[in-house]
Formats: C-alpha cells, structure tokens, sequence
C-alpha cells in the first residue's frame, strides 16, 4: 500500500484532528489539561504486524476495541503496555498509580479509549460521509500477537498504526493506536482524503 | 412524539423493566421516551412523572458539556459512549442510604427504531457500588501491605548495615589491639625468663597472672577476627574433600586431647562429599573443643563426631558427656560474648558458639541442640549440598 507524502499527510491530519477532540473531552473531566498527539502513522499489511510494527513481544497489553461495520467496515483499537494504562489512569484521575488493573481501572481505560476512538472515528466518518455501525467498546488484556492473529485477518486488510503520545505537564506517556481496516474500505478513505485534496488545490 | 408512539416504544421495551440494572431511551430532544422500573426504584421518579418529560429538569448537570457533547455525537450516528464510574461516579444520582450514592456504570448507545431513520440515546446504567467499594477496601489493604513490607525492609536494610558497620568496628579494634598485646605479651615473657630471680613469691604471681591475661586475651582477639570473617564471607574459601577436612581437624586437636586427657571419636567412614573448608572448620573445631573443655570433674571428656547424608543434606552431630547446658540458655550461648561460667572455672571467650551458628547460617544449614545438665549436650547440624554427583556417588558409598 503505496500512499503519497501529501495522501499521508492528510490522514495524519484527519486522525490528529480526532484526536484533538477526544483531547478536548478528556480536559473537560480531568483536572490536569491533557494534550493528545499522533506525530506519525505506518500503513502495514497483517503480515508485516508483527515484523514491523516492533510489537511483537509477549508482554500483556491493555486494549480498548471498537469495531465498526458498514460500507466501511473494521476494528480500531488503542493499545497500550500494561504499566503505562496504570500510570495513565493515575494521572487523569490523581490518583496514586495501582500497582495492577482492577475493574475501576478498567472502566476508566474503557471511557479514556472511547473517547479517543470515537474522537478518530467521528473524524474518519465526517470525510467519509458515511453512518456506519459500532459495537460496544470492550476492553482486554493480552499480548498483542494474541490480540491481532493474522491467521482471522484478511491478508489483504490494511492496518494503520498511529504513536499516540499522551503529555500532562511534563509527564509524556505513550501507546498506538491500531485501525484495522477490511479489504475495499480503505480505498474508500483514500477517496474521501484525494476529493478533500482536490477541493483545496 | 405522539401519546400512541410513546404507548409503543413503552410496551416495545417492557421486558427492561425485568433486568437489575437501569435503562432509559432519550429522544434527540432529550425527551425521555422509557425509564425501566429498576430507574424507578433507584432514582424515586416514576414512569409517570419523567416519561414525556426533558431529562435535564430532573438532572440538570446532563447540560454540562462533558455529557452534552458525547450525547450529541451518539445522536449523531457516532460511536457509544462510555461513562466509566471513576470519572462520573453517578449519571443519575440517587441514594442506596441516607449518605452512600449508588456508584454507577454507564453506557449510551445510538439506537434506530423500526419505523424511523431518527437516532435514540439507549441509556444502560449498571451498578457497580458493592464493585467499587470492594476495589477501595481491597486497594487500602494492598497499599497498608505493601507499606509495612517496605517499612519492614527498610528496617532490615538498617539492621544489616548497623551490623556491618559494629563487625567492621570490631574487626579493626581487633586488629589495632594485636600489637600492644604483643608487646605486653614479649615483655612480661622476657621478665618472666629473665627477671623471675628478682621478684619475689608476690611478684611471680602477679607476673604469671599477666602472662595468663595476655594468652587470654590473645585467644579472644583471635576468635573475635574469627567472627569477623566468617560475618563479611572472608571466610567462604576453599572446597575441600569431608575426609580431609576430618583429618586436619585431628591433627590441630591432637595437643588439646593430650592436655584435657580426652577422648576424640571422628567418623570412621566420611560421605564422599567435598565441604567449604574454614566454615566447616570452625564450627566441627568449635564445638570438639568446647566438648574437651566444659567436662564434668573427675570425668574426662569424650566427644563424639558422627555425620551422615539424607534427603540432599549433610547431617552432622558432636555430641560429649560434658557438664550440659541448662534449657534457658540454649539460644542465648549462640550469641557474641555470652557465657554461662566465670573464667576462673573455665576459660573461654564467648565467641565459639556464635562463631558455629555463623558459619551454619552462612552455608544455609539449621543448627539445634539437645542438652541434659550433668549429663552431656548433642549439637545437631543440617546443611544442604548442592553438589548432586558427589551426593550420589556417597550415597552408594554410605
């Protein structure tokens, strides 16, 4: 999947403005203004995941999954190591960091990945003008390798891999966030992203 | 929405009013249009009196942006949102008592129903105070745990460098010691050989007591540095076979079963297994030796030495028919300077026995004792081997 530097660019742009928002929501709850970033997306095949996205170990990750269908269908996940949920919670909350992930703190992944996920989702479907269908988010704990087997991916799904950098203040924390789109719906994005360009030349 | 289609949404969804847990269906307008019986008993608001009603007159900080703006987007065909209890504890306060708020769970889905394209807010709220409450009291005790198993190791840690620093203390007043007794020692011998003519009775007495405080002494200095090395693992040297070991404690023993006029039984047979050399030493040599000296009178002193292999550990005993060790001081005789007799009875330093249990705790052994006034003391000592060909070539061998 070949895209050019402008077509990157703007899906950066486009994620980055979801996650703004979601930015926005959180600030809204928490004490501590939150900033949220994803400096840089990669575009992988399911059979490059585990070769090139450098998540590969067998360390449990805590996940938050969203799945979506319609004409545009797929799963986007924000995915983080274990300690770094744990010292996430801790910072949006104030609370001293637990030294594992009980069901209060799950709950509270579960809202902090709904809204970055819904953040990046409202911004994809607003290009794609598109309603689409969500499920529940859910939230698991396991390694990644687990979580993602490519032998249930379509070999030709696509999968976008964005660094989400969280800050508070001086603390930096970050994760990825993982979409995973099913074969033909990217090229749908893809569309909506040239048409946006054309409006603009 | 008309009185028929809010007759229709009620009876389309009754069946909620089963479920332990609350429901509520918003319209965009956010005009209730269901609130299950399980709302009811919660919040204290009847069907009656909500349904038809705008949700933010009964809870006006729904207003607030951080719900506003999330409904918004769920009417707007977005994703669920997710209101977890930790950052809003209660969506729709109501109390379990008069002061404890039910702790709330809750999620907002965008629903269609079957006759229009409209988007409704399916408002799902679960209960999770007993949850919670659980999660803090089970959180307040992890945390107390894990304070005191700090507080605990910062007091060990404090302990052991109290420790290091008074045997390091005194290791080198031990050593700094040596010299003046050795000048003390030269000189009051030179009088003694070459001076005795010129004192008289009283005076060669006194000499001979200088001479005796300074062997004395010498002995004390001697075990202490003992003590000292074994403490920092000075003495963690060289692995040698248990048969040899046996025979070197003979030979250094050999003068001290003369003068006590002792009887010394070592193991005919030794487990072919090889043993850390100066901690073994110190403990077997400790131990025959506190054996020939602590005798009963008129008795002389028989010390036996048996060792055998169990279960992976060396199992060693030196038991003797000496004068036995009273029951309330068996712990107190393993410690630094401790003694039961005056030296004028017997001499001593009060370092052997701590030496022992030093030197066992450094290899990882246990060491007990079984003792009967007037009749005897049997040392029992457990040290594991971690040598596993040599164990199984003693255990054919034994």
């Amino acid at each position: 999947m070949q895209l050019s530097e402008l077509q990157l660019d703007t899906l950066t742009e486009l994620i980055n403005i979801g996650v703004g928002r979601a930015a926005g929501v959180l600030n809204q709850m928490t004490q501590f203004p939150v900033k949220l970033q994803v400096p840089a997306i990669t575009l992988l095949r399911p059979q490059q995941l585990a070769k090139e996205s450098g998540l590969n170990d067998d360390d449990p990750f805590a996940s938050v999954q969203l799945n979506f269908k319609g004409l545009f269908s797929g799963n986007a996940a924000l995915v983080f190591p274990t300690n770094s949920a744990v010292k996430l919670v801790s910072i949006l909350t104030g609370e001293s960091p637990a030294s594992d992930i009980d069901e209060i703190t799950v709950g509270t992944l579960n809202e902090v990945g709904n809204i970055v996920l819904n953040g990046i989702m409202g911004s994809i479907s607003n290009v794609l003008e598109q309603g689409l269908k969500y499920s529940l988010p859910s939230y698991s704990e396991q390694a990644l390798i687990e979580l993602y087997d490519i032998d249930h991916l379509k070999p030709e799904s696509i999968i976008l891999i964005g660094k989400t950098q969280f800050s508070v203040e001086e603390i930096h924390i970050e994760g990825e966030i993982l979409l995973i789109f099913e074969l033909g719906s990217f090229d749908a994005l893809i569309n909506a992203i040239d048409n946006i360009l054309a409006a603009n030349a | 929405m008309t009185e028929d289609k809010l007759k229709n949404v009620s009876h389309y969804f009754s069946m909620l009013d089963y479920i332990h847990g609350g429901v509520c269906l918003l319209q965009k307008d956010y005009t209730v249009l269901f609130w299950n019986e399980c709302l009811e008993d919660w919040t204290g608001i009847s069907k009656g009196d909500i349904i038809g009603q705008e949700i933010d007159q009964f809870y006006p900080h729904l207003k607030e942006p951080k719900y506003r703006e999330r409904f918004s987007t769920v009417f707007e065909g977005g994703p669920p949102a997710v209101f977890s209890s930790q950052f809003h504890k209660y969506v729709f306060p109501c109390f379990l008592s008069r002061k404890r708020l039910r702790i709330q769970h809750t999620t907002v889905e965008g629903i269609r129903l079957d006759d229009d394209n409209e988007i409704y807010a399916f408002i799902a709220c679960q209960d999770v105070t007993d949850l919670t409450e659980r999660i803090h009291a089970y959180r307040t005790m992890r945390d107390q745990a894990v304070e005191e198993v700090k507080e605990r190791e910062r007091a060990q840690q404090a302990l052991q460098e109290a420790m290091k620093e008074l045997e390091s203390f005194s290791y080198s007043i031990s050593h700094d010691l040596r010299a003046p007794l050795r000048a003390i020692q030269g000189f009051s011998e030179i009088l003694a050989k070459e001076y005795s003519t010129s004192l008289d009775e009283v005076g060669q007495h006194f000499l001979n007591n200088v001479v005796e405080a300074g062997t004395q002494m010498n002995q004390l200095i001697d075990d202490l540095l003992a003590y000292c090395r074994i403490s920092d693992g000075q003495e963690q040297g060289y692995i040698i076979p248990l048969q040899q070991l046996f025979e070197k404690i003979h030979r250094q023993i050999s003068n001290q079963l003369h003068e006590q006029q002792g009887i010394l039984e070592l193991p005919g047979i030794t487990p072919d297994i090889y043993v850390n050399e100066s901690l073994l030493m110190q403990i077997i040599m400790n131990l025959i030796t506190n054996g020939l000296l602590y005798h009963r009178k008129n008795i002389p002193p028989i010390v036996k030495v048996s060792c055998e292999i169990k279960n992976d550990f060396l199992l060693l005993r030196v038991n003797d028919n000496g004068i036995g060790i009273s029951k309330e001081y068996h712990e107190k005789i393993f410690e630094v300077f401790q003694r039961l007799h005056a030296n004028e009875e017997i001499q001593g330093t009060g370092i052997g026995l701590a030496n022992v249990k030093k030197a066992t705790t450094l290899l990882g052994g246990v060491l007990s004792l079984e003792s009967t006034v007037g009749e005897g003391s049997e040392f029992f000592i457990q040290l594991p081997i971690q040598n596993k060909n040599k164990i199984d070539i003693m255990k054919n061998y034994v």
